[in-house]
């Protein structure tokens, strides 16, 4: 490893350093009290759940629809929705007051809360989706614990749950058992994605939030954070490793992803339109949008979540050469995860700040407290350091060449 | 059964079994609910009521004028329309109570007297009962890392007693009895003063029932909370959608799989 990429984990250890200080804070020392109940830790956590989701559906769609193109990334996506679903674990459980009490899940469920459903569904879809992403990388995991030696052997044969089984009739079934997988897993996350739509939707009494096509909307959010995120790791990845990405990658990314992407990009400026104009007809939520687009919050609206997030990326995917280079799609894609935290925190904060039940006027206002910052600063470090890990270990893009091989 | 939006958002997603646990989140429809009646005219805002609910729950005697883990129940005051207003703010006791529904492991009850109180000792702290709830009350503790409300005295209430903020009023602006005959007072009070009476269908009926001199909901006094009965046609056009697109793109999604399987 060279040194940049040593100064590289040294800089993200010491965020997540700083997380585990930030965690140890909210839950021992006590912090003051947040003026609106779901903070930056639940944005991290929505943010984080939404861009699992996406990730299983490009991995499902190349792993169980056998869909040209997303096939040479399913593995990756598959390995970036499991660590970016425990990661989103993370806030979630330092937000929760009593983990302890959580077993309360199980004695006392309330059946009839989606909060409890999307615990139930995100688990399984959790355990699905590994389980995918197990059978995918079997394989060649096994043959990379044939070629490691020392700790990496070690590493490998865990790993790979003792299985040495390299015939060619396992690889079929780890296809096989690998596409069920895949398949349960989808179901299971769009159950639990449309749930945590719903968590939201269902308020009746936070205007922004409320409306049954939410949920939807939540799947579609997915789909694109998922492409978004899977061509900047791809990309990144390839630069830190110094290799020549791949025909095939290239052609996917630069033909059908940026396409789709930029037109879901379109779609969701189109469906912000509709969303603002409906909004006229419904005092409570135009008082929301107002606040987005002409009040308080206006700044970052424009800036982050419109041009930022979503013209500039947009501009860059139909530029005709800075949409077809490597540069090109990581800026997209970097600007609009930019964008879309600065969404997601918007949408939810903004949602909270009006006091419900007072003669006073006035908004609630919200900036986030340094421990919060910390612990999702350290939440999105230690997604980074898995990450880069699991690059150099994992055999993310191997398997495509070597059913091909078998084939 | 009436069909309402929020169910049909629910039939969408949950299963049978979910809706057979629907009815946990109503009131039962009988005479055994009660309700606190909150008269407008009479209430000066001595805040002797919040004094009395601190003392019989224990909390810090000092007075807030906002709801908070240490608050309650307080009386606020403002102008609308030229008249001076007065409104006790505390919970409502929804007869469809969102805080309860929200609530993913029960924490959050219904007494027998139809008052919603939150069992600290179960509740997990996910705050999700403090963002569903219509009015904004429940407020999360950072201290004991739970969500505390006024929980309508429901244990002294099924002893026959008062609430301790009703039994506290020297104004007679509070009183407390069957809802049924709590309304026909507040209708009573109105028609003498010319008041407005506030809580009768609001969330599935209110357990606090408000006779107030300005139409409060008008005025943005309190939010607009869907009547039970009120059904908007324009709603059902996204989940009708939902409803039919689901099984057609599910079926979709397992013939596509299956066909894919055979051609491996
Ligand atoms: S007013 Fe709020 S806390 Fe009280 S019962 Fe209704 S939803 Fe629950
Ligand atoms: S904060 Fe407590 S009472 Fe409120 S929904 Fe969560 S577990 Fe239930």
């Amino acid at each position: 490893m060279s040194k940049l990429g040593y100064a590289w984990i040294g800089f993200l250890l010491i965020v997540v350093m700083l997380g585990i200080y930030g965690i140890i804070t909210i839950k021992f020392i006590g912090v003051e009290e947040s003026p609106i109940p779901w903070n930056l830790l639940i944005v991290a956590y929505v943010f984080l759940a939404i861009a699992s989701t996406g990730l299983c559906v490009i991995s499902v769609a190349g792993n169980v629809y056998r869909l040209r193109g997303y096939k040479v990334v399913a593995e990756r996506a598959a390995f970036l929705a499991i660590i970016t679903m425990l990661c989103a674990y993370i806030p979630l459980l330092v937000h929760i007051g009593h983990v302890g009490r959580m077993y309360h899940f199980v004695t006392s469920p309330n059946l009839y809360s989606s909060m409890w459903w999307m615990g139930f569904l995100y688990t399984l879809y959790l355990l699905f989706e590994a389980a995918e992403f197990w059978f995918l990388i079997r394989f060649n995991v096994v043959k990379l614990s044939q070629e490691a030696t020392g700790i990496k052997r070690t590493i490998y044969r865990v790993i790979s749950l003792g299985s040495r089984d390299l015939s060619e009739e396992s690889l079929k079934r780890d296809a096989k058992f690998a596409r069920l997988m895949g398949f349960i897993a989808l179901f299971a996350a769009l159950s639990a994605h449309f749930t945590l739509g719903t968590i939201f939707a269902r308020l009746e009494s936070r205007a922004l939030w409320y409306g049954s096509f939410m949920p939807f909307h939540f799947i579609l959010s997915a789909i694109r954070l998922g492409i978004a995120t899977i061509l900047l790791t791809t990309i990144v990845s390839y630069w830190i490793t110094k290799k020549e990405m791949k025909m095939e990658i290239k052609e996917f990314f630069t033909g059908h992803l940026r396409r789709l992407f930029a037109f879901l990009i379109a779609f969701s400026l189109i469906y912000y339109a509709w969303l603002i104009s409906q909004s006229v007809l419904h005092k409570e939520t135009y008082f929301f949008w107002h606040l987005l687009i002409a009040g308080p919050y206006a700044r970052d609206f424009w800036l982050f979540q419109i041009v930022i997030g979503k013209i500039i990326p947009l501009a860059i995917l139909l530029h005709p050469s800075a949409g077809r280079s490597l540069r090109g799609l990581f800026t997209a894609s970097l600007l609009f995860i930019v964008g879309s935290f600065v969404l997601r925190y918007q949408w939810i904060v903004v949602a909270q700040t009006l006091p419900l039940m007072a003669l006073r006027e006035g908004l609630i206002t919200y900036t986030p407290s340094v421990p919060e910052i910390l612990v999702v600063s350290g939440t999105f470090a230690l997604l980074a350091l898995i990450y880069t890990i699991g690059i150099r270990l994992l055999p993310l893009e191997k398997w495509y060449v070597v059913t091909k091989a078998v084939k | 059964m009436k069909i309402s939006r929020r169910n049909f958002i629910k039939g969408a997603l949950a299963t049978a079994v979910s809706l057979s646990f629907s009815s946990q989140a109503w009131a039962e429809e009988s005479e055994k609910r009660f309700a606190i009646l909150f008269n407008g005219f009479n209430c000066v805002g001595c805040e002797i009521c919040q004094l009395a609910c601190k003392k019989r729950n224990r909390l810090p005697e000092n007075f807030e004028t906002i709801l908070s883990p240490r608050t309650y129940v307080y009386v606020s005051a403002g102008v609308r329309k030229g008249k001076e207003v007065r409104v006790r703010y505390s919970c409502m006791h929804c007869g469809k109570a969102p805080c309860l529904e929200a609530c993913p492991v029960r924490a959050i009850r219904r007494s027998k007297s139809g008052f919603v109180y939150i069992d600290q000792r179960h509740c997990i702290g996910c705050q999700y009962c403090i963002v569903a709830c219509h009015y904004g009350v429940p407020k999360f503790d950072p201290e004991n890392k739970v969500s505390s409300k006024c929980h309508g005295c429901f244990d002294i209430v099924e002893k026959g007693k008062k609430p301790a903020c009703v039994e506290a009023c020297p104004w007679n602006a509070l009183d407390f009895g069957k809802r049924d005959e709590i309304i026909e007072k507040a209708k009573n009070i109105a028609k003498k003063k010319d008041g407005y009476v506030y809580g009768i269908k609001e969330a599935g009926g209110l357990g606090v029932i408000y006779v107030l001199p300005v139409d409060a909901e008008e005025l943005g006094i309190f939010p607009r909370v869907r009547k039970e009965e009120s059904i908007y046609p324009a709603d059902f056009i996204y989940e009708a959608i939902l409803v039919v697109l689901m099984p057609i793109v599910g079926y979709y999604a397992v013939k596509e799989y299956l066909v894919a399987e055979e051609e491996e």
